[in-house]
């Protein structure tokens, strides 16, 4: 046995119990989405069942109005995802390349406002979505959610944005270019695959987000898909958790394979600028 | 073409000031390199020339215009960078015909430039590929073309050969020496190598601590450095120096070393007896000395280099390099003697530092 | 002629959308909590006028107050503590190189990819009592005989919280270390097994030092995040049985949303602003300081 061999199995070993807690949540997941309804409550519980019914997702879809709270979730997501990232480019840019007074400051702001947690302002964002007369719009989600990402998109963003070489853009200053030709043909270019993970996270955390979405939107109709899922679980005396199951399918596992595929992207990201 | 005038240029970045007004006149057609160690303000000079940093105070004009507020891109000028800096998401073709597209000229003008251009640096089979398919070498060929096609009025070099490794940086040098020798473009030069700047300079521009030290042929600086600064920075393996008083006997003036050693001087030297002085001797004139003249050392380190061998050696408690092209050979702890003929001896004063 | 430094007003007019958006959605209701942490307020939301720090007087009378805010603190400390522990070895393991590592690493971040919402949806069902698949496998495996109601009683649903709560913090945390470790320079580890040390004299001279400023920065990341987790116990037991796994977050959720009681919502939000706010202050301070470190280096070279 080579070394590396040995090495794996070990760390196989000692990483085995935690892989299994983390994957143990998503295999009842399909397996509850996947059985017959009369099959939910069987003593003792047990993970076979006698048939895969897919009807359980068209189901959910009519039952639950899954299609109208994927498409909030959708808006809400897509809508901050372009406005924060449109108004961190020239925050990162001007973070990445300018000297000037402030700078430092407004990087701390930046800071401190990525700390700051939804749930410590909920009370003041509520009653402020109530001056704006905002509450039970999703707009309000969009802009609580760029508000609190955008310190996120602009970090990522700037210290991408410091891995190109200011020297192109000189250059190209020299070559004849204005500021602004340099920024459309030099930069932009090549600060595209940066904006698009940035972009994708960004679109993740809003899409997951729970707390501000239950407590902006107070009408069926506008809920966002975590709250739509939470809204089948919470305070129901009957809960149908195969309808649960099969929605959590359709609103984690999209998200969940983007995310893996782009993980790297993120460990890079932080390594770079976050978290030196 | 044109010549470029730098007058009273300071620099300050906050309270910190890393230009201490410079005064350099390059001639319309000629090669100028600025040479000093890290942080002495050469390449902030030359950014203040393409229009890349700001100028604090004095001016600076290309021809006879005042350039202290034109952009970059109106300067006429163009710019060889450390790194190349070229384009990555283009080829080398359009790499090359950038400047040429933003002034909007013909696609034929362009593409007869370019291959123009192309056929000068050897760059013709490359033209389609992108600048991460090349090597080293020809993406600083690159960065040439890139300044060729322009037919700017002045070419800047950033230290362009630092990322080569030493045989190419050999061959680039002769061929940047001889493209400047065929286009007779106004070229100013930075870099930290002053081999590089010996070899390649019309003149050489020292600068020190924000400071110019002192400007001149290669061959001037090196044979009349104005300063102990310029005397250790020009030449490799660099100027001896031994520091003494000047004192005179029967056969003539000398430097006397702390311990008692006499190191001849001319006799027409202004040096004043009793007065502290620096002795300088480059190392290839120091000869071994058959006879009793010169003085004495010790042998320490023998190291030959092919052409020469270097004899480090004790001289008055100082490690003194000199150059012998015999091939005999000395041992460590050998008594010899070294000596210097008066006319090829430096002087300079121990406090100021600048040449006697 | 003198060329004046100019206020360079672009990189100003760049950052200022991104200001203002930050500082009216962030700033704004802190001074609005703070204003209504000092008045009256009705059920209904209606101002009814200016009693001091009454709202804060009774907030600290408030026996629900002090509970909530003990199990805070355990929660801190058993979340925090427990995910740092398993994040390093963690971390360690997935920055060597071993077969499988892409696979492993895919799993070990799988919970950062799904909300915690959804998170905890998974392990209420799962955890259920009559029907929970947790269940079926322990008593697959004969280690219990009848099935635990593991959510009904305070102190169990607690812990299971805290150990969801401790899982949904290794990816995060095992990121921070893994960009920590990668940045170890490789020659100090040469010159060490040079010097003859064994791997566990490599991890305690070598890798715990070299990573301690990266421990701090998790740990206090960690504890700012602990304001995050709401979600995970709004959807397994909210709070409940009688209050038993609240914790400020959910306690704050109650009164601000379900008893409407906005003032005293409002004094405690403020308390765990100045909390938050504490915590804030001493990571900029970190990171602060650990780029003081990097640029002094950049003005170096930039001459």
């Amino acid at each position: 046995m080579t070394p590396k061999l040995k090495k794996s199995l070990l760390y196989w070993l000692l990483l085995s119990p935690l892989c299994v807690v983390i994957l143990l949540p998503f295999g009842v997941m399909f397996v509850t989405a996947l059985r017959p309804r009369d099959e939910l409550f069987v003593y003792p519980p047990t993970w076979t069942f006698s048939e895969f019914r897919w009807e359980n997702f068209v189901e959910m879809w009519v039952k639950t109005n899954f299609g109208g709270a994927l498409l909030n979730s959708l808006y809400v997501s897509v809508t901050s995802t372009i406005i924060a990232i449109v108004l961190s480019i020239p925050a990162a840019y001007a973070l990445s390349r300018y000297r000037f007074s402030g700078k430092g400051l407004y990087r701390n702001f930046l800071l401190m406002t990525q700390m700051m947690s939804p749930i410590v302002l909920v009370l003041g964002l509520f009653r402020l979505m109530v001056h704006l007369n905002l509450v039970n719009s999703l707009n309000s989600l969009v802009v609580t959610y760029v508000a609190f990402n955008m310190a996120f998109t602009i970090w990522m963003l700037q210290s991408y944005f410091n891995t190109i070489p200011r020297e192109l853009e000189e250059a190209s200053w020299i070559d004849g270019a204005t500021s602004f030709t340099s920024l459309v043909k030099i930069f932009l270019p090549l600060a595209v695959p940066a904006m698009v993970v940035t972009a994708i996270f960004t679109f993740i955390n809003s899409w997951n987000e729970f707390v501000l979405a239950l407590t902006l939107i107070r009408s069926q109709n506008d809920y966002t898909l975590p709250v739509q899922i939470f809204s089948q679980v919470a305070g129901r005396y009957q809960v149908e958790w195969h309808h649960v199951m099969a929605a959590t399918v359709l609103a984690t596992v999209p998200v969940a394979i983007v995310f893996s595929w782009l993980q790297r992207y993120l460990i890079r990201g932080m390594a770079l600028g976050a978290v030196k | 073409m044109a010549s470029v005038t730098i007058s009273g240029v300071e620099k300050w970045f906050g309270t910190l000031q890393i230009l201490h007004g410079i005064d350099i006149d390059i001639e319309d057609q000629e090669f100028v390199v600025l040479v000093g160690p890290s942080g002495c303000g050469k390449s902030t000079l030359l950014r203040m020339i393409a229009g890349l940093e700001p100028i604090s105070d004095g001016e600076i004009s290309i021809g006879t215009r005042v350039i202290n507020d034109v952009p970059a891109r109106d300067r006429d000028i163009a710019m060889v960078f450390q790194n190349y800096a070229l384009y990555p998401h283009m080829s080398v073709y359009d790499n090359i015909g950038f400047s040429l597209k933003l002034r909007k000229r013909s696609k034929q003008e362009v593409s007869e430039k370019i291959s123009e251009a192309a056929q000068i640096l050897d760059l013709t089979p490359y033209l389609e590929r992108s600048p991460r398919q090349l090597s080293g070498g020809q993406r600083q060929r690159v960065a040439m073309g890139r300044a060729l096609v322009r037919d700017a009025q002045v070419f800047l070099f950033d230290e362009p050969l630092s990322n080569l490794d030493a045989k190419l940086r050999v061959v680039m040098r002769t061929e940047i020496k001889a493209l400047h020798q065929r286009l007779k473009t106004t070229s100013v030069y930075v870099t930290h190598d002053q081999i590089e700047a010996m070899t390649m300079a019309d003149r050489i521009v020292v600068m020190n601590k924000g400071r110019v030290e002192q400007i001149g042929t290669p061959m001037d600086l090196y044979d009349f450095p104005a300063n102990l600064f310029v005397a250790d920075f020009i030449g490799s393996p660099s100027m001896n120096f031994i520091e003494g008083v000047v004192a005179a006997d029967n056969d003539g003036p000398f430097v006397m070393a702390k311990d008692r050693t006499r190191l001849a001087i001319s006799r027409d030297s202004s040096a004043e007896l009793g007065q502290k002085v620096v002795y300088g001797a480059r190392p290839e004139h120091l000869v071994l000395s058959g006879g009793s003249e010169g003085f004495g050392a010790t042998v320490e380190v023998i190291e030959p280099t092919g052409p020469n061998i270097q004899i480090f050696a004790d001289v008055a408690g100082k490690r003194i390099c000199a150059l012998s092209a015999e091939r005999r050979t000395h041992k460590p702890g050998q008594k010899i003697r070294l000596h210097c003929p008066e006319t090829s001896v430096h002087l300079f004063d121990a406090s100021s530092g600048a040449r006697i | 002629m003198k060329s004046r430094t100019r206020i360079p007003t672009t990189p100003l007019l760049m950052i200022l959308p991104s200001f203002l958006l930050a500082m009216s959605i962030i700033g704004y209701p802190i001074l609005d909590l703070a204003w209504t942490s000092m008045q009256e307020v009705s059920r209904f939301g209606k101002m009814m006028g200016f009693i001091g720090l009454a709202n804060f007087a009774e907030v600290f009378r408030d026996p629900l107050f002090y509970s909530s805010l003990v199990r805070t603190l355990i929660w801190t400390v058993a979340v925090v503590g427990g995910t740092l522990i398993m994040s390093l070895p963690i971390a360690i393991m997935l920055n060597d190189d071993f077969h499988g590592r892409g696979l492993a690493r895919v799993i070990v971040m799988l919970p950062w990819a799904i909300s915690l919402t959804m998170t905890a949806v998974l392990w209420r069902w799962s955890l259920n009592g009559r029907a929970g698949l947790i269940n079926a496998t322990l008593m697959d495996f004969h280690i219990i005989t009848e099935p635990i109601e593991w959510l009904a009683t305070a102190p169990l649903a607690f812990t299971v919280e805290i150990l969801v709560g401790i899982l949904v913090s290794i990816p995060f945390t095992t990121t921070i270390f893994l960009g920590g470790l990668s940045s170890l320079p490789q020659d100090s580890y040469e010159a060490a097994v040079v010097d003859g040390a064994k791997p566990w004299e490599l991890f305690r001279y070598i890798t715990l030092p070299l990573m301690k400023p990266f421990i701090n920065i998790a740990i206090v990341l960690n504890v700012i995040y602990v304001f995050n987790s709401l979600p995970i116990i709004w959807v397994m037991t909210e709070g409940g049985p009688a209050n038993g796994t609240d914790i400020l977050v959910t306690y704050l959720y109650k009164l601000a949303f379900r008893f409407g009681q906005l003032g005293k919502a409002s004094a405690i939000s403020l308390i765990m602003f100045f909390v938050l706010f504490v915590f804030t202050i001493a990571y900029v301070l970190m990171v602060m300081r650990q780029e003081h470190d990097s640029t002094a280096e950049e003005v170096k070279n930039d001459a």
